[in-house]
């Protein structure tokens, strides 16, 4: 939109907006002017709205509503102020009067709207108009009372001196002074209910001390996730072997829609919230036993009919809405559902005109009505208990791979690898395991086996350490990490076996290399805090 | 505004000419780029800035030496703290002004045939009937621009030495004067200000910083700043 002014004069320091601005005082080309009277003072320089627009129009040859939609930020933005209605920043295209603002108060310029001026100039309106400041005025002025206190004596001098440095104008230029200077700051520091557009001041839109994430969100996040951890099978394994791993089915089978027996931890999963409940088909099978203890086995059918209508065949949507009808909602149906008389005005009218979620008012006063009523008795009734009772636990199987989960990078092997090669057991300092030495010098913590964590400790921040990971028969990864304990991220330095300096040092993802020979080195180096653990991670492919 | 004795008199003193100074010179640097643009303008912002620019080294000096040889009270002491904020912040309230003085001059440059000043609805500066020529010609480095950058420097030279000298901090200087004047509220108003009529009074004035609870309103040890 505003490039076509940069062609004819762009200069690099120049916003495009202040060159179109300069254009606009060409005496040929530029907007005319008139003089705006005030009492009995006369004013030049105003210009008319309308004229304004249709220099934009002309200009920049766009339609008439980006003109106008432009002109209008003009005035937002304070390149342009309105001359009757100060407050009211927009661009009237009559014959309402405008003036421009000068170029020191330009919000393109790489000058915020400081506090210290804001408050000088507060303090020039107080002096001037005997006290007479808006309500919202004087919110931010006590506010800055008390956030710039220390310097407040230079406030109110710098005020009194500039408003004696204002008299000593003549009579219109200091109304136009004034004028700039108002305009400045409904711009910068907006009243209430003004659009801000810079977002400053006592109603700024956003909290920018505000943390992005929205807290209660978060907080939600963290305790699912936490609730969630056991079920996890990425984080927490899964019973009795991850498929994709061990290539053994049992997981899935045991885990079916409706089998005879659910695990255990599935039907704990249904004590979590009404959701899991409802959305397992076991669950579900499961509490409706219990709901015809209860005679009220008809919400739970009707819920399920409704997902059937939502998401099923759509070509028999008419014929389905009309058998729900018929079974559910028709006065004297056979399975007569309860719900308020609101809800069933709306859903028979919607009937009239079927259509998949035509039952969503009646479905969810349903579903809440099982979730706030039975639910909290189910989770205590026998039905529930025993189910419980009789979940399995599968075994774990031993066929596992070992290995971190995430750190396997194929899953193209049939015949896991063994890599009971690299043995560590736990054990106190100074012991040595087969394939692991430790060089000279180095003190030797704790050995222990967590899925190859190896720990030990630098005595100090220069030393280095030598691996040698013995015989083994496969190629593996080495990937190494460090913690520095008073940090809460990982520091990795990788080094490669040829070269004894390290190679890369990141953060996060670390990138494998391949071991050539059974020995790696590496080294801590560096100004950071000397790092308290060390962590090798052996990872087979 | 002069105190009844020694460095912190001085200070005052020079402290409120600065303040004069700085917004004289303000004013001017606003019409910059305005319909009052042009040489002469330029010439009394730059006489204004001069007369700014002694001040800070006099002023330096003197609250440094007061600072420095231990005052003679625990009132004089705070006093100079006090001056000494405030001229650290007439520094850089002027120098932000030198600054955008400095963008300004460039963007609206006087050489050649020169950006054509907006229409802000300000006269001309300078005697009735002339209006500043814009025709430029002359050096190629305008002499304002030269003036311009050795003030930023000198100005800005001036704070930093000031604020690796001197450390004070900040929060701990109360301000004397409450923030509306002769306001009807405050019982102990004899502050000694001078009264500008009836200004609105806000009803906090109390700081709670923890230097001690003494109220926004109390009477300084000394009388009052006189003229």
């Amino acid at each position: 939109l505003l490039k076509s002014c940069l062609v004819v004069i762009y200069r690099p320091e120049t916003e495009p907006i202040e060159a179109l601005m300069m254009e606009m005082q060409n005496p040929d080309t530029g907007i005319k002017t008139q003089t705006q009277r005030v009492l009995i003072t006369n004013i030049p320089h105003a210009v008319a709205g309308n004229d304004i627009f249709q220099w934009i129009l002309q200009r920049l040859q766009i339609t008439e509503e980006e003109a106008l939609h432009l002109g209008d930020l003009f005035v937002k933005y304070g390149y342009i102020y309105p001359l009757l209605e100060p407050k009211n920043l927009t661009l009237k295209t009559d014959g309402s009067l405008y003036r421009f603002q000068t170029p020191y108060f330009w919000p393109a310029q790489s000058w915020p709207a400081d506090d210290t001026d804001y408050a000088i100039y507060l303090a020039k309106k107080n002096i001037k108009r005997k006290g007479i400041l808006e309500e919202y005025e004087k919110e931010h002025y006590n506010m800055l009372n008390q956030k710039i206190n220390y310097k407040w004596d230079f406030v109110i001098m710098q005020a009194k001196e500039q408003y004696k440095a204002g008299k000593e104008r003549k009579k219109a230029d200091r109304y136009a002074l004034d004028c700039q200077e108002r305009a400045y700051w409904l711009v910068n520091r907006a009243p209430p209910g003004m659009l801000d557009v810079l977002e400053y001041g006592l109603n700024r839109v956003t909290d920018p001390n505000e943390k992005k994430v929205n807290q209660v969100r978060q907080g939600l996040l963290v305790k699912y996730s936490e609730q969630f951890l056991s079920n996890d099978p990425i984080l927490s394994g899964c019973l009795p072997s991850n498929p994709w791993i061990t290539d053994d089915p049992d997981f899935w089978d045991l885990n079916a829609k409706l089998v005879e027996v659910p695990t255990r931890m599935r039907v704990e999963r249904w004590a979590f919230n009404f959701n899991e409940l409802i959305r397992d088909p076991k669950g579900r099978q499961n509490f409706q036993l219990f709901l015809r203890k209860e005679f009220s086995g008809e919400n739970l059918s009707f819920w399920e009919a409704c997902e059937d209508l939502k998401y099923g065949d759509q070509s028999k949507v008419k014929e389905k809405a009309e058998e729900i009808y018929k079974l559910f909602l028709a006065p004297g149906a056979r399975r007569w559902i309860n719900i308020d008389g609101t809800t069933m005005g709306i859903t028979v009218k919607g009937l009239q005109h079927p259509h998949r979620y035509v039952l969503d008012a009646a479905q969810t006063h349903i579903y809440m009505l099982m979730k706030k009523d039975s639910y909290g008795r189910y989770l205590k009734s026998p039905v529930y208990k025993e189910m419980l009772a009789k979940a399995v636990v599968p075994q774990e199987t031993v066929k596992k791979r070992q290995g971190p989960p995430w750190g396997l990078l194929s899953s193209a092997q049939t015949k896991p690898l063994n890599p009971c090669e690299v043995k560590v057991t736990a054990a106190a300092a100074e012991q040595r395991a087969s394939y692991l030495q430790v060089a000279a010098g180095t003190r030797l913590v704790a050995l222990e086996e967590a899925g190859f964590f190896l720990k030990w400790v630098f005595p100090s921040q220069d030393e280095g350490c030598v691996v040698n990971l013995g015989r083994l028969n496969c190629s593996c990864f080495l990937k190494l990490s460090m913690r520095c304990q008073s940090q809460t991220g990982w520091c990795f330095f990788l080094c490669s076996s040829s070269t004894p300096q390290p190679s890369k040092q990141e953060r996060g993802i670390m990138d494998f290399h391949t071991i050539v020979s059974s020995k790696a080195y590496f080294q801590v180096s560096g100004k950071n805090p000397p790092a308290d653990l060390l962590r090798v991670w052996l990872v087979f492919p | 505004m002069c105190r009844a004795r020694g460095a912190a008199g001085m200070c005052a003193t020079a402290q409120a000419a600065l303040c004069k100074a700085t917004a004289g010179h303000r004013q001017l640097v606003l019409q910059l780029g305005g319909s009052a643009d042009g040489p002469r303008l330029r010439e009394e912002r730059c006489r204004r800035s001069a007369e700014a620019v002694p001040h800070p080294a006099g002023l330096r000096q003197a609250l440094l030496a007061g600072l420095r040889q231990g005052p003679a009270s625990p009132e004089e002491r705070r006093e100079l703290e006090r001056l000494w904020v405030l001229f650290l912040s007439a520094l850089e309230l002027f120098l932000q002004d030198l600054r955008r003085a400095h963008h300004l001059c460039q963007l609206f440059s006087m050489q050649g045939g020169g950006t054509a000043p907006l229409r802000t609805g300000l006269g001309g500066w300078g005697p009735p009937g002339h209006k500043g020529s814009r025709r430029g010609g002359g050096p190629t480095q305008p002499p304002a621009a030269r003036c311009l950058e050795e003030e930023i420097e000198q100005v800005r030279a001036t704070l930093a030495e000031m604020e690796s000298r001197a450390n004070i901090p900040l929060w701990t200087v109360e301000a004397t004067q409450p923030v509306g004047t002769g306001g009807t509220a405050a019982p102990a108003a004899g502050v000694g200000e001078e009264r500008t009529g009836q200004c609105w009074h806000p009803p906090c004035l109390l700081r709670h910083q923890g230097a001690g609870d003494r109220a926004l309103l109390t009477v300084p040890p000394h009388p009052g700043p006189g003229r």
